[in-house]
């Protein structure tokens, strides 16, 4: 059983609530500024990071390779302070579909 | 489909045989797991559907409360509060098995208060709005592990798929031919060398009728 942190990538406002509790913050400027700041991140030390649906966009057209599939950090698109604009909700609908090889209408809406 | 480049004979034919039964073996097995991966598959998907529901909706209200909080306050101030936070959090990582995948498991353990500003400082609703989040992180990792999960689930069912489909339309397909075609060539063999034998008999045949 390893001991590891959680990390979080976001913007000044998602961010800095998460620091107080104990997350290892990473503020970025701009969305833009995310790929520098993945590059940068202690990556052996993280279980779980939290990216914010802006930043995480970003990097998933700029990175190579993102997200890692089988090896931690585990990566989490979560909603940044100006709402969900459904990523996360979007990436796992893609495995979905990989997996199955199709996907049945509205078997993933709610 | 591709006939194995084999010597037709018998011991070839045996061997054959009962590969192509191994195969067909392997075959079902492979295709009961597949269906056992879809199930829990499904089960997590719908899960981490509302899982996610749940922390959205969470999240949301842990930022309003939070952004309530730092109208009261400057930027500068915030960030003077939050500068060295008292708190930490660990997680424990282990490792579990779904249908014999591997999948990490996380759980969580903080330590420390939150109270690392200045009461006088900062306004009450820091508070609150710490708490919101202190609530939310343990959803948000069960999330993080869900979604972490479907992947490494998906990733297995396309391996077993694969997996599934060469068995199915190459291996046993060009084991079933082969094993015809050697069935054949040893049946033709076979007449082959009963044409000869019964020339060789008509010869003789002639040859003690000649000699009268």
């Amino acid at each position: 059983m390893d001991e590891m942190k959680l990390a979080m990538i976001g913007g000044f406002t998602s961010v800095a609530g998460f620091k107080a509790v104990g997350v290892d913050s990473y503020v970025v400027a701009s969305p833009q500024d995310g790929p520098a700041v993945w590059e940068a991140l202690p990556r052996e030390r993280y279980a779980v990071v939290m990216i914010t649906e802006p930043v995480y966009e970003v990097l998933l057209e700029r990175v190579p390779d993102f997200p890692a599939l089988e090896d931690l950090p585990v990566v989490l698109a979560i909603p940044a302070v100006s709402g969900s604009i459904g990523l996360g909700r979007a990436g796992i609908k893609k495995r979905v579909e990989k997996a199955l090889g199709s996907v049945i209408e509205g078997q993933n809406e709610e | 489909m591709a006939r194995i480049n084999v010597n037709p004979n018998r011991m070839e034919l045996l061997k054959l045989r009962r590969r192509t039964a191994i195969a067909k073996r392997g075959h079902k097995l492979l295709k009961d797991k597949l269906d056992e991966l879809m199930k829990q598959f499904m089960g997590l998907i719908r899960e981490s559907g509302s899982l996610r529901d749940g922390v959205e909706k969470k999240l949301a209200e842990a930022y309003t409360v939070f952004s309530i909080a730092r109208s009261e306050v400057t930027t500068e101030e915030v960030e003077e509060a939050l500068a060295v936070p008292s708190a930490t959090l660990d997680l424990k990582v282990k490792d579990e098995r779904i249908m014999g995948v591997k999948v990490p498991h996380f759980e969580i353990e903080f330590s420390g208060g939150y109270d690392c500003y200045g009461l006088a400082t900062t306004p009450m609703a820091f508070d609150a709005a710490l708490q919101h989040y202190r609530e939310l992180l343990p959803m948000l990792i069960a999330l993080a592990e869900i979604e972490n999960n479907i992947r490494l689930l998906a990733i297995e069912i396309e391996k077993t798929r694969r997996r599934v489909n060469a068995l199915e339309y190459v291996l046993i397909p060009s084991l079933e031919e082969t094993v015809t075609y050697i069935t054949m060539k040893l049946d033709e063999m076979e007449r082959s060398y009963r044409t000869q034998l019964m020339k060789i008999k008509s010869m003789q045949d002639e040859e003690v009728r000649a000699r009268g």
